[in-house]
């Protein structure tokens, strides 16, 4: 039978390989049959009404994990205010329980879908200064900064005659069987 | 009007202006050099640029001088910053550390100041697109297992700085490019580690598509660092030396340097290897293996003698979860992530294109 440790370490694999985020527990409930686990975890997302600017999100999940160590659901309940407190979302739990149902390919497959959006790919970690500041990236547009330099191209050349044609043919084969 | 031989001769002079063009470049971002490689006349030109500064008293007679004996600076808010090898030749004269704009791998938030700066050798090195969007692919490290950093920074403004110069870029990880770079032969299948100066970053790729791929924020600097604090010299000096002279085969009879050098490379290489085995052992994806893996070792810092006998020797007490078969340095360590990303990008291009591609 599987131990609360257990439940801990396979939802952090959840988080890590699934979600591709690092995700801390926060409360473990103990449920007939499973356990319901809060998790933080960072989300990094554009902010597509200024440009350059990514904004870190610390959201809290609610995972459902059976005594077999199946992952049930998942959901955002709420998130981490600027102030430190978490905020609920009110309506999550109310549609949590509606979806207990939800299967596990499902899971996975939403998944997948939302680390796919995720810019950065898996594995993406944010660093966690102590408190609770909010670590937020601006990626300024750089200004037009007035320069001089005494140099077109830069680099120390160095020429092959050593071909690419025969990697680049079977990458192209690999892409292709992919696509179909 | 258009005839069928009409769009035939079209096709077969776009298939042309494809082939003359060589379109598609490859872009490492490093923490220490910034590597471009293109095709020109069928050959691979690769391009190596020591990304450091050196700030400089200011002055018309000391521009003079620089441009005289061809060392490449920048002027920017009324400061002289010479880039380059040249750069850390100064600052060692000097004993004063150098200015590197890039840490572990990734630009950093706080350099703000340096941006353009970085953007302008970036640029440089790279040149101008030979078309409109021509693609390019830039590696970008993984995530790191030992740090919490962010490398989306890195991986969005690297983006944008190519954007703006024409391109269409694509990030890649590190890794990869050493795959598609050196295991064409397995299929892609195999692990790529790249031992830079900011990180070591690890791929394991199964026909093409990456499985696992992580960082670790130990690596050519590191070593310089570790080195430093020990004998009470700058980090860059131990750099010179260790880019120098460095003999791993044979340090007894080298300096204090070299002798402290060969202990943080073997101190390196087996918290790399343990990290890896970890990783492995808990990763519940992993594919299995019918063949044997085989494992590609690249990047600046496995350029000293003697190397690869190290590392296989630390190899030979771990067990990894796999079999591992061949291991082999990259043909070309410095330039294989480079070499890789270019494989990428003219795949890419010439998927775009959909045309006939050049002669194998
Ligand atoms: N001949 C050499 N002997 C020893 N070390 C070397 C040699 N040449 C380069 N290095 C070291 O290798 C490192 C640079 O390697 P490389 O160019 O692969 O890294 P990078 O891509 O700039 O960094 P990263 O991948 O970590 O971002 C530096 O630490 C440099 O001092
Ligand atoms: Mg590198």
């Amino acid at each position: 039978m599987a131990t609360v440790k257990d439940a801990i370490k396979e939802i952090k694999l959840f988080f890590r390989f699934d979600l591709g985020k690092k995700g801390t527990i926060i409360q473990v409930t103990p449920h007939p049959g499973e356990w319901k686990v809060l998790v933080e975890a960072t989300d990094t997302m554009w902010d597509s009404t200024k440009d350059y600017r990514i904004i870190h999100e610390r959201n809290i999940y609610e995972v459902d994990i059976d005594k077999q160590l199946n992952i049930e659901g998942y959901r955002r309940v709420g998130r981490r205010g600027k102030d430190g407190e978490i905020e609920e979302f009110s309506y999550a739990r109310s549609i949590a329980k509606e979806d207990r149902s939800l299967n596990k390919n499902m899971v996975k497959e939403i998944a997948q879908e939302i680390a796919k959006n995720i810019p950065g790919g898996i594995g993406i970690r944010v660093r966690e200064k102590g408190g609770m500041e909010l670590p937020q990236t601006f990626i300024d547009p750089i200004e037009e900064t007035q320069m001089n330099y005494n140099f077109d191209r830069l680099g120390e050349v160095k020429k092959t005659e050593q071909k690419v044609d025969k990697a680049v043919e079977r990458l192209k084969a690999f892409k292709k069987t992919k696509r179909k | 009007m258009v005839t069928k031989t009409g769009a035939k001769n079209r096709r077969a002079k776009r298939a042309e202006a494809t082939v003359e063009k060589d379109l598609g470049k490859g872009l490492d971002v490093g923490t220490a050099f910034i590597y471009c490689a293109e095709r020109e006349k069928g050959n691979i030109v690769f391009r190596r640029q020591r990304d450091a500064f050196f700030n400089i008293e200011p002055g018309d007679f000391t521009k003079k001088m620089l441009n005289k004996i061809n060392v490449k600076y920048i002027e920017k808010d009324g400061s002289l910053y010479v880039i380059g090898d040249e750069a850390m030749e100064m600052a060692n004269i000097f004993h004063r550390e150098l200015r590197r704009p890039l840490r572990k791998g990734v630009i950093s938030p706080s350099e703000k100041e340096s941006l353009p700066m970085i953007e302008l050798i970036i640029q440089s090195v790279i040149g101008r697109p030979k078309c409109k969007g021509e693609i390019v692919y830039y590696s970008v490290p993984a995530a790191p297992l030992d740090a919490d950093f962010d490398i989306i920074y890195h991986e969005n403004i690297v983006k944008r700085f190519l954007e703006k110069a024409g391109y269409t870029p694509k990030p890649i990880n590190e890794g990869m490019g050493i795959i598609f770079s050196e295991l064409a032969d397995e299929e892609f299948t195999g692990i790529g580690i790249s031992f830079g100066a900011g990180m070591v970053n690890m791929c394991l790729s199964y026909m093409s598509v990456p499985v696992v791929s992580f960082s670790l924020s130990k690596s050519g600097d590191w070593i310089d660092e570790q080195v430093g604090i020990a004998l009470g010299e700058t980090a860059s000096r131990v750099c010179e030396v260790k880019e120098k002279s460095l003999d791993l085969t044979n340090v007894k009879t080298q300096s204090h340097i070299e002798t402290a050098l060969a202990i943080y490379y073997d101190n390196l290489i087996n918290y790399v290897l343990k990290s890896i085995k970890q990783e492995f052992d808990n990763n519940p994806k992993l594919p299995r293996f019918t063949k044997p893996v085989t494992l590609v070792i690249s990047g600046g810092t496995t350029m000293p003698k003697g190397f690869l006998v190290k590392f296989n020797k630390a190899l030979s007490q771990v067990k990894f979860p796999m079999e591992i078969g061949k291991v082999k340095m990259a043909s070309s360590p410095l330039h294989a992530v480079a070499r890789g990303t270019l494989i990428a990008a003219i795949t890419d291009q010439e998927r775009l294109e959909g045309g006939p591609h050049p002669s194998v």
